[in-house]
């Protein structure tokens, strides 16, 4: 797909498994995973271990402790997940799973996942790590484990592969990677947009951790590097559609040392007509500015 | 009409019943009412505000309040007055009662809720449930009404389209039979959406003649008993409320910020199209105008040549969603606070002028 990073989808996949939705299988919901947590951030042994997600079946008393990799893995984040596997109960203890109940019998695994096929990777560990590849062809996704890399729940691993009988992934329970990596610069844009208008009807005047709390489901969670590093997208953002006429309905005002918009034009007709536009040209702009140029 | 009379919710009812026993007496007789005399017209509106809040966004001359949540408030509308009564006794569905012209009263009830973040509404029933109207009396017509040419342009009905509006009045006998016929035809199918359904509704020998549009108006033409009718309002909005619910009860999206992370709850609406979409972004550029009947504002990005996404405004409240779209589905996101009644806007315009065979799904 198009315009959303492989690392989002992935994301957005394995929430949609877990789901009821008549154009995505259903597979884990099936066997009552439900998410619990998107993003988990926890500590285990001094180290900050923070994988994608965590999917939690209580029927089965078990946890999937996801992480969406690209093409490369490291040795010290192996390291870091062997943990879960050797005493999966301190997710327990420190409240990090909440869907599980407490009891000799729960256990959990950790899964890499990865559109690309992890199986060459000189830092596949040898341990019970799940691999999980999602293999695109015309048709469809098969998200099937590797060999030697396979869930340990047997009910679990008997779901896979899992066809999803389409290429059109859900992109929007997760809708762009908080990273903002360059294949999420056009779903970041749109978000932005959209909730410039709908915060600009509820307020008299915001600003960028306005926009990113309604456009970002995790914003409230984000550690303080990385609300910077978003806050400085957002305005980046927000001055590029200024340049490009949304001036003529949002405008700029002084607040301190911060930027802040208000509304001055509730004529969303007007607005309408000029969004294709807005969206082009702010991602064609977007596309060619280094990463490095955000960061004030 | 003088309403001074009228001081209590047995005075109205009193009133209303001797209007629609005096309207089928005058059809029965005569086949047409008297100069001057009016059906009773009764509209069901979804809202989010309050009487009180109505009173900000619509030019009302005067108001009265005439029984606990009951007011009659005379509306003003191009230099004319225009008397309604407002039953808020469901602060969710209000009840709106009128005996004006069709047209006024329309009219006026079409600027109360068209309004951009004015919290109201049309009840939109889905296909659906008119036909479960149908089921609740003795069959007597049907509009039968395609307009694709309210939301889509005149290129794309050329370019796409198979009819740009078809339009279909049927009542008396036979009407059930040459809908069935209608509805049987495969290549009509996708395009027989119904405007109006008229019934005859008998209880216990009370009787009264309804006919429910797809937005929630009602017209009696006739009868012996207003508790009748209130009942089958009552009735009607009692199903689509259960519809409102359960989508707001599963299908808005919500996220928990917890001590570890983030929790979800919710799952989409998928609507499946009979009548494919050929071409995804110029269906997109279609419904995303801002206007009447959808009012959804929005921004599109493309995921592939036909799978796109939109992320927008609806008017109406305010509320984001989030659609993504490809020729034979659409997959629709409500906010955390979204109302519902954005999803049934979407799904019964989406039925209404495009394919009358599209099906949503909502959770029980």
């Amino acid at each position: 797909m198009q315009n959303v990073s492989d690392h989002t989808q992935q994301i957005n996949a394995w929430i949609a498994l877990c789901q009821i939705d008549r154009m995505f299988p259903d597979s884990l919901r099936r066997l009552g995973y439900t998410v619990d947590i998107i993003d988990p951030h926890f500590f285990h042994d001094g180290d900050a271990v923070n994988p994608d997600l965590i999917l939690t079946s209580r029927g089965h008393n078990h946890s999937i402790v996801i992480d969406c990799k690209s093409k490369t893995l490291k040795e010290e984040q192996n390291e870091k997940y062997e943990a879960i596997h050797h005493s999966p109960e301190f997710l327990l203890t420190r409240g990090v799973v909440s869907s599980a109940e407490a009891g000799e019998d729960y256990d959990a695994e950790f899964a890499y996942s990865s559109f690309a096929d992890l199986s060459v990777n000189p830092f596949l560990p040898e341990n019970d790590f799940a691999v999980v590849h999602f293999d695109e062809d015309a048709k469809q996704f098969t998200i099937r484990t590797l060999e030697d890399y396979e869930f340990n729940l047997d009910e679990l691993q008997a779901q896979f592969p899992i066809r999803t009988g389409t290429r059109r992934l859900p992109t929007d329970y997760f809708p762009f990677d908080v990273g903002t990596g360059d294949d999420d610069y056009q779903q970041f844009t749109i978000s932005i947009l959209q909730s410039t208008v709908h915060v600009a009807l509820e307020q008299d005047t915001f600003d960028a951790d306005d926009l990113l709390e309604d456009a970002h489901p995790l914003w409230v969670d984000l550690d303080e590097e990385m609300k910077k590093e978003l806050r400085a997208h957002t305005e980046k953002v927000i001055n590029k559609y200024q340049q490009k006429g949304l001036n003529e309905h949002i405008e700029k005002v002084q607040a301190g040392n911060k930027d802040e918009w208000k509304a001055v034009s509730k004529s969303l007709q007007a607005l309408q007509r000029k969004v294709d536009e807005f969206v082009e040209d702010v991602q064609a702009e977007l596309e060619q500015t280094e990463i490095g140029d955000y960061v004030d | 009409m003088s309403t001074t009379s009228i001081q209590s919710r047995r005075d109205l009812f009193e009133h209303l019943e001797y209007t629609i026993e005096g309207t089928y007496d005058e059809l029965v007789d005569d086949q047409e009412l008297q100069p001057g005399q009016t059906m009773l017209k009764t509209f069901l509106i979804e809202s989010n505000v309050t009487p009180e809040q109505l009173r900000e966004r619509v030019d009302i001359a005067e108001a009265r309040e005439v029984d606990f949540d009951l007011h009659e408030l005379v509306i003003r509308r191009n230099g004319n007055d225009h008397t309604f009564f407002l039953d808020s006794s469901d602060s969710r569905f209000w009840t709106l009662y009128t005996l004006e012209e069709s047209d006024d009263a329309k009219a006026v009830v079409k600027d109360m809720v068209s309004g951009v973040r004015n919290g109201l509404d049309y009840t939109w029933m889905p296909v659906e449930q008119q036909r479960d109207i149908m089921e609740m009396g003795e069959f007597r017509d049907v509009g039968v009404s395609y307009e694709a040419d309210e939301v889509f342009s005149s290129d794309y009905i050329e370019d796409r389209l198979d009819f740009g509006d078809l339009s279909v009045q049927s009542s008396g006998r036979g009407t059930s039979t040459l809908f069935d016929i209608l509805d049987s035809q495969e290549e009509l199918s996708s395009f027989l959406s119904l405007s109006a359904v008229g019934i005859k509704r008998e209880i216990s020998g009370s009787f009264v003649l309804e006919r429910v549009t797809h937005n929630g108006r009602f017209t009696t033409s006739g009868g012996d008993s207003i508790q009748l009718h209130i009942d089958t309002v009552e009735e009607i909005k009692n199903r689509y409320a259960n519809l409102l619910q359960r989508i707001e009860e599963h299908h808005r999206i919500s996220y928990e910020s917890k001590e570890h992370g983030t929790g979800i709850d919710g799952t989409p609406l998928v609507i499946e199209l009979d009548n494919e979409i050929e071409d995804v972004r110029e269906f997109i550029e279609n419904i995303i105008t801002s206007k009447n009947p959808l009012r959804l504002w929005g921004a599109k990005t493309k995921l592939d040549d036909q799978y796109w996404k939109v992320k927008g405004i609806d008017l109406h409240n305010n509320d984001k969603y989030t659609m993504e779209i490809c020729p034979e589905w659409i997959r629709l996101y409500l906010d955390e606070e979204a109302c519902g009644n954005t999803a049934l806007r979407i799904y019964a315009n989406l039925q209404r002028h495009y394919d009358s065979n599209a099906v949503m799904e909502v959770l029980e």
